[in-house]
C-alpha cells in the first residue's frame, strides 16, 4: 500500500516513475504499471532467469520513453 | 496551529487496530478494514527527453547487511524509516527485512527485485544509491510526513530523472 504514496510523491516532485509489482489493485491508478506473473519477491523474475528479468526491464522503460 | 486531518484519523484508528495487530496471529484483515488512507494526488510527471537516470526504490526491506540497522520487521505497526546504501553493493551485502513475503529468491539473486545489473544491460545509467523502505509499515503519518520527502531528497541530490518503484 505503501508503494502508491511513494508513486504519487515522486511524480508530484516532477519525477516520472514505472511500478513494477505482482499485485494489480494496491497499484491500481498509478501512471506507469507493470504487471508480472511471478511471486511476491521474485517481481522480475525467478533467480537466475536473466532474459526474464530483462523482458520485464525492457517494458518497464518502455513507459518511460517519451511518446 | 491547526492539527493534520489525516494524522487525526490515523490516530482514531489506533486504538482500535492494535489489539487485533497484537493477536497470535494478526487479524490484518480486521485491523485495516477501517486504516483510513489520505486521498492520492494522481499526478503524472512529465518524460524525460534526456537519457534516463533512474532511481531504484524498492518496499522491500533491503538494508546493507554490514552497515546498516534491519527494519523492525516484527513492530505491530511497521517501520516508518527507510534506507539509503550505495546501488553497487555485493549481493551478499543486501538484506531483507520485511515479514510479508518469501525472502529465498531475493536472497539468491537480488535481481528479482532490485534488478541492478539488468537494467545497466539495458543501457540505463541508475542513479548512486538504491533506496528502501519496508511494505509493512502502517505508521502513514510518519511515512508521509518524514520518510518520503527524505526519500525523494535523496533522488534529487542523486540527480534521478526517472524511478523505478519495485513493491514488494
Amino acid at each position: 500500500m505503501t508503494a502508491g504514496l511513494v508513486v504519487d510523491a515522486l511524480e508530484l516532485a516532477g519525477i516520472p516513475t514505472v511500478c513494477v509489482g505482482v499485485m494489480r489493485k494496491p497499484l491500481e491508478g498509478l501512471p506507469r504499471v507493470v504487471i508480472t506473473p511471478h511471486t511476491r519477491g521474485s517481481n522480475f523474475g525467478p533467480p537466475g532467469d536473466r532474459a526474464e528479468h530483462r523482458r520485464i526491464a525492457d517494458e518497464a522503460l518502455r513507459l518511460l520513453e517519451p511518446h | 496551529m491547526q492539527p493534520n486531518p489525516y494524522r487525526s484519523a490515523w490516530a482514531a484508528w489506533l486504538p482500535d487496530a492494535l489489539p487485533l495487530l497484537a493477536q497470535n496471529p494478526p487479524d490484518y484483515s480486521a485491523a485495516l478494514r477501517t486504516f483510513p488512507k489520505p486521498e492520492r494526488a494522481g499526478a503524472a510527471a512529465a518524460l524525460p527527453n534526456e537519457p534516463l537516470r533512474l532511481a531504484v526504490l524498492t518496499s522491500s526491506g533491503a538494508y546493507w547487511s554490514r552497515r546498516q540497522a534491519a527494519f523492525a520487521a516484527s513492530s505491530l505497526i511497521g517501520d516508518s524509516t527507510h534506507r539509503v546504501m550505495p546501488i553497487d553493493l555485493p549481493p551478499e551485502e543486501i538484506a531483507f527485512a520485511q515479514e510479508h513475503f518469501d525472502h529465498t529468491a531475493a536472497l539468491a539473486d537480488p535481481e528479482t527485485i532490485v534488478p541492478r545489473a539488468t537494467l545497466r544491460e539495458a543501457g540505463v545509467q541508475l542513479t548512486d544509491h538504491l533506496i528502501s523502505w519496508t511494505g509493512y509499515c502502517l505508521d502513514w503519518p510518519a511515512f508521509i510526513e518524514q520518510t518520503i520527502p527524505q526519500m525523494i531528497a535523496q533522488a534529487r541530490a542523486d540527480g534521478a530523472n526517472a524511478a523505478l518503484v519495485v513493491p514488494v
